[in-house]
């Protein structure tokens, strides 16, 4: 794919993403399955931002490895404090 | 004048120094002094810490704490307290060693010396700002047996500025930072990232500025952000600082 | 000391891989990526406290506001990258406009941030009100500063992606400043999760 069309999908990616969370806040309200679901679409967007804007996919691996450390590490603890205490 | 731009001119282009080094007595040389005057940061991080731990402030206390608390607090321990406060007080006089050897850095990059003196100046009211709220705390301590709320209204004094004024601090970060960057990028004399991170350090000490609206939470003066990140970037800053500098006078000895 | 005199090689090194910006600037853009994640657990912290109490003050947030300023950072995410594709690709006047439309992507952001901070305070929710308002404002906050920062950072990105060859340094501080301002979009999206849909 040309560069310009995989940003343009990766942008239509984080929108849709963006209206499925609202949904599931609107739909689904609290409860575990919730927080989750909050948490992982807000991740993943955060992974999709930094894989094809920031440009890490074609980075060095000790660049990537932080960048994908952070983006399991950060909700693993999140979810860990919302669901557990 | 014509004989200065040539000479910063060189050392621009020089990866080793080359400006010739008087030596002083017993052939103490400007590279040498330098070198005794960054270990001024690790000892001043030994020092901080240390007199800290030694009047039994990691974590500090609470804000919240009531007059009478507070005077109750400072009547435990009274004498290892003081030593403690005398142990901060030298601290930060010794943090000036980091100031001096960071300008003689930054006064050779071309274009640069006015950011290496307003470095000075932010460097210089960091001493301050460390040691001035080590007196007030001296003062608080000097007599138990005071009005519990005069202890308080002292040991405010101290506290605030000591864990908020960061502005002094700001100000030397980013004219190093700026002055870094504004290096010629295929000659750096310091690592262009040291411009970043003296950059993303001093933006870290804005939460900080926030302290006096709260007694309690994360932006308290004993918080997560205000006192436990801070405190980490801080020292953390002087470390980095020092291992930055040894390795550049180092290349310089060689 | 590895990675002290990166130099942004080109587009594409040989190996297909390339730092994106100076090397630098990662310090600073995952250093702030760490201290918000502080921000995001003090945020769990106070979900985790009182998540009823969470709930109740997050359905006054406007809610719709927060939607447009995600669409609004993203999209200017997109036009920065296409900005940077278009600079390496030689077309100035491309990049230009998109950077523009970036910087305008960010005072609309600003915009609606203080359409919903005047809103919230007249309406009598202060950072006084409760916990989870008092972080709203102070990391909303933060991250508002990040924006106005932004708007300074891509001004001179502007001012380089004008010029009709920019060098490789300064093909560097592009990437830089376009990595600075997703940082920025991302901080957000976190942000806007919390805050805004966290039930």
């Amino acid at each position: 794919m040309d560069p310009t069309r995989t940003l343009v999908t990766v942008w239509a990616a984080l929108i849709i993403a963006t209206a499925v969370s609202v949904a599931i806040h609107l739909g689904l309200g609290a409860g575990a399955a919730a927080i989750v679901a909050v948490l992982v679409l807000a991740f993943v967007k955060v992974w999709l931002v930094g894989r094809h804007f920031m440009e890490l996919r074609d980075a060095p691996a000790i660049l990537r490895r932080l960048f994908d450390g952070y983006v399991v590490v950060v909700p693993v603890v999140l979810a860990g404090i919302l669901l557990l205490s | 004048m014509t004989d200065l731009r040539v000479r910063a001119a060189t050392t621009a282009d020089a990866t080793v120094d080359t400006v010739p080094d008087s030596a002083g007595p017993r052939g103490l040389t400007e590279l040498r002094v330098q070198q005794w005057c960054v270990w001024s940061a690790p000892l001043f991080v030994v020092l901080l810490f240390g007199g800290l731990l030694l009047a039994g402030w990691v974590p500090p206390p609470a804000p919240g704490m009531t007059a009478a608390e507070v005077a109750a607090m400072y009547a435990q321990n009274p004498d290892l307290k003081r030593l403690g406060f005398i142990v901060v007080f030298l601290g930060g006089g010794v943090s000036a060693g980091l100031v001096a050897a960071i300008h003689h850095q930054l006064r050779r990059i071309p274009g640069a010396r006015p950011l290496a003196l307003l470095q000075v100046m932010g460097g210089t009211l960091g001493v301050a700002a460390v040691s001035a709220p080590a007196i007030v705390w001296m003062a608080a301590a000097y007599r138990p047996g005071r009005d519990p709320e005069i202890t308080q209204a002292l040991h405010d004094m101290a506290f605030i500025p000591f864990i908020g004024n960061l502005v002094p601090f700001l100000v030397q970060a980013v004219a190093i930072g700026v002055a870094v960057l504004m290096q010629d990028p295929d000659r750096p004399r310091l690592p262009r990232w040291l411009g970043f991170y003296n950059l993303w350090t001093a933006f870290l000490t804005l939460p900080g500025l926030l302290l006096i609206f709260f007694h309690g939470g994360a932006f308290a003066w004993n918080g997560l952000l205000v006192f436990w990140v801070v405190a980490t970037v801080f020292g953390g800053w002087f470390l980095v600082m020092f291992t930055v500098l040894r390795a550049r006078l180092r290349a310089e000895a060689a | 000391m590895t990675g002290v005199r990166t130099e942004p090689d080109r587009v594409i090194a040989d190996d297909g891989e390339h730092m994106p910006g100076e090397a630098g600037i990662w310090i600073f853009v995952l250093g702030d990526m760490v201290v918000f994640a502080v921000c995001f657990a003090v945020l769990a912290l106070v979900h985790a406290q009182d998540p009823a109490g969470y709930a109740v003050a997050q359905d006054v947030l406007h809610l719709w506001l927060g939607v447009v300023n995600t669409v609004v950072l993203v999209t200017s995410s997109l036009t920065m990258a296409l900005a940077v594709h278009a600079a390496r690709a030689g077309r100035p006047r491309r990049a230009a406009s998109l950077v523009l439309a970036t910087m305008a992507g960010a005072v609309v952001f600003v915009a609606v941030k203080a359409v919903e901070y005047t809103d919230l305070v007249a309406a009598g929710h202060t950072a006084r009100s409760s916990d989870f308002f008092l972080y709203y404002f102070c990391f909303t906050g933060l991250h508002l500063l990040h924006v106005v920062i932004g708007l300074g950072v891509l001004a001179g990105v502007l001012r380089i992606v004008r010029r009709t060859a920019p060098t490789r340094h300064e093909m560097g501080l592009v990437e830089s400043g376009a990595g600075y301002w997703h940082m920025v979009d991302l901080l957000w999206l976190v942000l806007f999760g919390l805050l805004y849909t966290l039930g």
